[in-house]
């Protein structure tokens, strides 16, 4: 049963990411440009081997704007803490600016791990971003698993909000060794006139330590 | 589905966002083609754990010395393809580069020879191609002292075919901190063929796996 719920999740996001991509959708990175993955954690396999206090993760990849007719490369690398066994701090750094996040786990089994994420983003030049969400990963304790999440996203500029949107993202990560490394799809959908609608695609790599 | 085709899968959808990358243009100014030199710098390991590499994420500000400062993040992982050579693939805002050090080891002082493409950095800079020499005190060592010099030819885009050449100095120094993690403060200094400048304070976090 596991495995067909797994085929079907795996193939419908294929399915999903073929339709959008021929579908033609454009871009303008609608959130903060963190991906989804530097939240998402893996069980030791080693038990009694050194202890993990946290990973490194970069994203590279592009997005894609709808009506646009643009395709950016993007890329961003982040640092995550694992404060508690229910506590992540989660510090990134993007061309859109330097941010802070955190994840708090509010259900934890072997089968399924969901999480509450939220953080801010500051870019000196330009604004802020305010993000709130929550992410679900299945088979915490086998060597991948597939995740996915939402987050809500405000941007704001001059004391103002002068954007908002919010963020879906799939991904499957896998593990080898002391590193995970996999593909991540969001869809960013703008809440009014300010954003366009985005599809990102992301190959993700992190190393614990 | 099996394992081999979930790894298909995976390197597939990386294979497209890269090549996607390379066709595309984003609408952000174009920085200078500062890529912290850090990612090189080998932390000395326990023979029987030999890594085969680094995610590395790097943060910081950069200051052109005609325009406001800016945020500077990018991400990637550095494979270790033998003793002697290194390559590193670096994505951000604006573009993806993939660089290589060839080293020459003597004792705790290393040398390099560093050469690489990247770019696709949209409408003023499409693409540079860069090479140079990179240094490394202390190699056998916990602590190391590195730094590089770096000549960038980045040529124009869209409608413009003009080029511009950069100088890009860098130096730094990596610490050791909990596990197999390090962080490498360097400060980037380039000019370009316009003479104007820009400054780069980053910090850089790497994991080994």
């Amino acid at each position: 049963m596991r495995r067909r719920i797994t085929d079907v999740t795996r193939g419908g996001t294929l399915a999903l990411l073929a339709l959008l991509y021929l579908s033609g959708c454009v871009m303008y990175p609608a959130g903060p440009d963190s991906s989804m993955a530097p939240f998402v954690q893996l069980e030791s396999e080693q038990p009694g081997g050194d202890p993990e206090y946290g990973k490194v993760s970069s994203s590279m990849g592009v997005w894609f704007f709808r009506g646009a007719n643009l395709a950016a490369p993007y890329g961003s690398g982040s640092l995550s803490w694992w404060l508690t066994d229910e506590y992540t701090l989660v510090g990134m750094s993007t061309g859109n600016g330097l941010g802070l996040q955190g994840k708090w786990m509010m259900a934890d089994t072997s089968d399924v791990r969901v999480g509450f994420v939220h953080g801010l983003t500051f870019n000196p030049r330009l604004w802020g971003f305010l993000t709130g969400g929550v992410f679900a990963q299945r088979d915490t304790r086998r060597a991948s698993t597939p995740y996915g999440g939402v987050r809500m996203t405000l941007v704001f500029s001059d004391m103002q909000i002068a954007a908002a949107s919010h963020e879906w993202a799939a991904g499957w990560t896998f593990r080898t060794g002391s590193l995970q490394w996999g593909p991540e799809a969001r869809l960013g959908i703008p809440v009014g006139e300010l954003a366009v609608e985005g599809l990102g695609l992301t190959m993700q790599m992190e190393a614990t330590f | 589905m099996n394992a081999p085709l979930d790894r298909w899968l995976a390197a597939v959808s990386g294979l497209l966002a890269v090549c996607l990358a390379t066709i595309g243009c984003a609408p952000v100014p174009a920085p200078p083609p500062v890529t912290s030199s850090s990612p090189y710098v080998r932390a000395p390991v326990d023979e029987n754990t030999e890594p085969t590499g680094e995610v590395v994420a790097t943060g910081g500000y950069l200051f052109p010395g005609s325009e406001s400062s800016s945020v500077y993040g990018e991400g990637g992982p550095v494979f270790r393809l033998g003793d002697h050579y290194d390559l590193a693939v670096r994505g951000r805002l604006t573009g993806v580069t993939a660089e290589g050090n060839l080293r020459l080891v003597r004792g705790g002082f290393e040398l390099g020879w560093l050469h690489g493409v990247g770019g696709f950095y949209v409408s003023d800079w499409s693409a540079h191609l860069v090479t140079g020499a990179s240094f490394q005190l202390g190699a056998d060592g916990p602590q190391q002292l590195f730094g590089a010099v770096r000549y960038a030819y980045a040529t124009g885009a869209e409608d413009s075919f003009e080029t511009r050449e950069y100088i890009i100095t860098s130096v730094g120094y990596r610490f050791p901190m909990v596990s197999d993690l390090s962080v490498a403060p360097e400060l980037q200094f380039a000019t370009d063929s316009e003479l104007e400048y820009h400054l780069a304070p980053t910090v850089s976090f790497s994991a080994q796996f």
